[in-house]
């Protein structure tokens, strides 16, 4: 147990030094593991583990659903779905950044990863809000907020993570996803309602004029729609499984890209680069989290903190509340996806031996999906809490002259609307558990 | 993004190499992607239409996967497209931000290096014990030395980066986008 604390005091410590995450993990693992078993067994560890780590059929999903997402952004068919949602909202104050949230919504459906919403809706639906005025706390907050929705709605890199980490299926974990995904539409919409209530200089007075949606923006949405139905029907119709739905929906998406013929071939090559770099980011962060993870394991980390949860005699809701304080507080340091590896393999045994009494929570294997969405959710929070909210770096990114301050204010009204839905999902599981057994 | 990040490149000094990888590993890792695609596509369409199976599609996406990830190493570490956090950069000077970016990368290059070794002896074994996959007996030990190959590569790219960075990166070291 203190070996353990110690090798995340040192991580926390490389990390605040620049170190990349990936590294650092890597690092600590593997002499971790070193000084408490030895370093013969360490080293052929090592070597195993990296080898083995890319060598997965299951992780091949992570590249495929990127090179989806980033295909459809660069087809253009964001933007449809842009013009659609300002058809629905234009004509409310605040209107488009409501678009803005339930567009990023739409794109979910079709994105496995958040960050990539938040880089494609900001490019498409920044231009409209400024044009018409929009305050940039308003107009930012929404997209970085929106963009968290990535994640959750399905398909999803990290659920499908999650679901490998804990032998979930991942069909389910995806099902589970959808209703708690609309319930953060909602109240991201009602917390734009909400910010121009109170403010009302966030918005401008005058009702826009939504701009006629043409062929093509319909065509997009068409397609996204279209796209998501394809996957859902896919692998709850049994023709494929969620690890060939990546396969199956990067083939569609180029198809649609191909067909729109709104794509450049440079925009393709981009697409592609990008896409092959974040696999390979992605990957050092899974190699490495499972170096620090094989040692955290050794320590007995795990079993230990079981051990105190029972010697405390804690009830159930205070144990959730201190996990999700600890989730809370991680992720102000680390980053979505290194958190994920590594907090889920300690806490995910509890959710077998806590005593719920929701009925529906007695079956492990949905108190594991329940236990899924409440990780993914607290994750999206992290995306958008300063000082490490990696949406809102994405967002200024794209928008250079826009403040990081500026974006973590206008985030505000959604991180309330984060919390709503948190304390909803976890009271409530029924929530996120009602479809998976309805199917 | 892309053109983003090439505003702000300007002068590299003379380690501009980001160009002759692109044209090697990340034409090669593009390939690799592609062919990932049409595995599970042939496969499912096969299985469907034609109660043809891709066999040894399941070790193909493996190996590929693999391949496709190792290949793209390097770029990221080129692009320092790893995540990093950013936490005390707005409170340090700027001379410590050089040692701190030359410590990250020193470290970077270390760690990178050991897995490269590892990896290598990881793959003399595998040779030597002629591992090979399940179904279709594809031999494992070349796969393993492609992956020590790119791990060197990447802690040589993290070494020079560490101790030349470029101006830019120095400034604002956030660049990613997953």
């Amino acid at each position: 147990m203190f070996e353990a604390l110690l090798g995340f005091a040192v991580l926390l410590g490389l990390i605040l030094l620049r170190v990349p995450i990936a590294f650092a993990m890597a690092a600590v693992g593997g002499i971790g593991f070193a000084l408490l078993r030895g370093w013969q067994p360490a080293w052929a560890m090592t070597g195993q583990i990296a080898f083995d780590s890319a060598l997965s059929y299951s992780l091949s999903v992570i590249p495929l659903f990127i090179f989806m997402g980033n295909v459809l952004a660069a087809s253009g068919v964001a933007h449809g779905l842009f013009a659609a949602a300002d058809r629905m909202f234009g004509r409310t104050r605040g209107g488009l950044a409501m678009a803005s949230v339930f567009s990023c919504g739409g794109f979910s459906a079709v994105c496995g990863s958040s960050l990539a919403t938040a880089a494609t809706m900001s490019k498409v639906a920044m231009p409209s809000m400024r044009k018409f005025g929009y305050d940039d706390r308003l107009a930012t907050g929404s997209i970085a907020a929106g963009g968290t929705l990535g994640i959750l709605i399905p398909p999803s890199v990290i659920l499908i993570i999650y679901g490998l980490l804990t032998e979930t299926n991942i069909a389910k974990l995806f099902i589970a996803g959808i209703i708690p995904g609309i319930l953060g539409i909602i109240l991201y919409l009602l917390a734009v309602k909400v910010a121009v209530w109170m403010k009302p200089e966030l918005a401008p007075d005058v009702v826009t004029q939504s701009e006629p949606m043409s062929r093509s923006d319909l065509v997009g949405v068409l397609c996204v729609f279209g796209l998501f139905l394809y996957i859902m029907v896919g692998i709850y119709g049994g023709f494929f499984t969620p690890t060939e739905a990546a396969g199956m929906g990067a083939g569609a998406a180029v198809l649609i890209a191909i067909g729109l013929r709104t794509m450049t071939w440079r925009d393709f090559l981009v697409a592609t680069f990008d896409s092959v770099r974040a696999t390979a980011m992605i990957f050092a962060v899974i190699i490495g989290a499972e170096l620090f993870s094989n040692f955290i394991n050794f320590a007995g980390l795990p079993d230990a903190l079981a051990t105190l949860v029972f010697d405390l005699e804690m009830p159930v809701w205070a144990v959730m509340l201190v996990i999700i304080l600890i989730y809370m507080v991680l992720g102000c340091v680390l980053e979505s996806l290194s958190m994920v590896l590594l907090t889920v393999p300690v806490f995910y045994p509890l959710m077998y031996q806590l005593p719920f009494t929701n009925e529906l929570l007695l079956d492990p294997e949905l108190a594991l999906i329940w236990f899924a969405i409440v990780v993914v959710v607290v994750t999206e929070i992290s995306l958008i809490t300063p000082p490490v909210g990696m949406n809102v770096f994405v967002l200024k990114s794209v928008l250079r002259d826009v403040s990081l301050g500026t974006i973590f204010k206008g985030v505000l009204p959604f991180w309330f609307a984060d919390i709503v839905r948190l304390t909803l999902l976890v009271t409530v599981p029924w929530l996120s558990l009602w479809l998976v057994t309805a199917m | 993004m892309e053109r983003l990040r090439q505003r702000h490149r300007g002068n590299d000094g003379g380690l501009d190499i980001n160009k002759v990888l692109q044209n090697t590993l990340g034409v090669g890792a593009a390939l690799l992607l592609f062919s990932l695609i049409l595995v599970t596509c042939v496969d499912v369409i096969g299985r469907y239409f034609f109660s043809a199976p891709l066999s040894g599609a399941f070790e193909i996406t493996e190996l590929l996967l693999a391949a496709l990830v190792f290949a793209a190493l390097p770029l990221t570490t080129e692009r320092r497209e790893h995540i990093e956090v950013d936490l005390i950069n707005v409170f340090i000077s700027d001379t410590s931000k050089r040692y701190l970016s030359a410590f990250a990368g020193l470290f970077s290059a270390a760690l990178l290096a050991t897995l490269a070794w590892r990896l290598a002896s990881h793959a003399v074994s595998a040779a030597q014990d002629g591992a090979t996959t399940n179904a279709l007996g594809i031999s494992l030990a070349p796969f393993g030395y492609l992956a020590a190959f790119s791990c060197l590569v990447s802690a040589f790219i993290a070494f020079m980066r560490g101790v030349y960075p470029p101006s830019h990166l120095t400034e604002d070291g956030q660049n990613n986008d997953v």
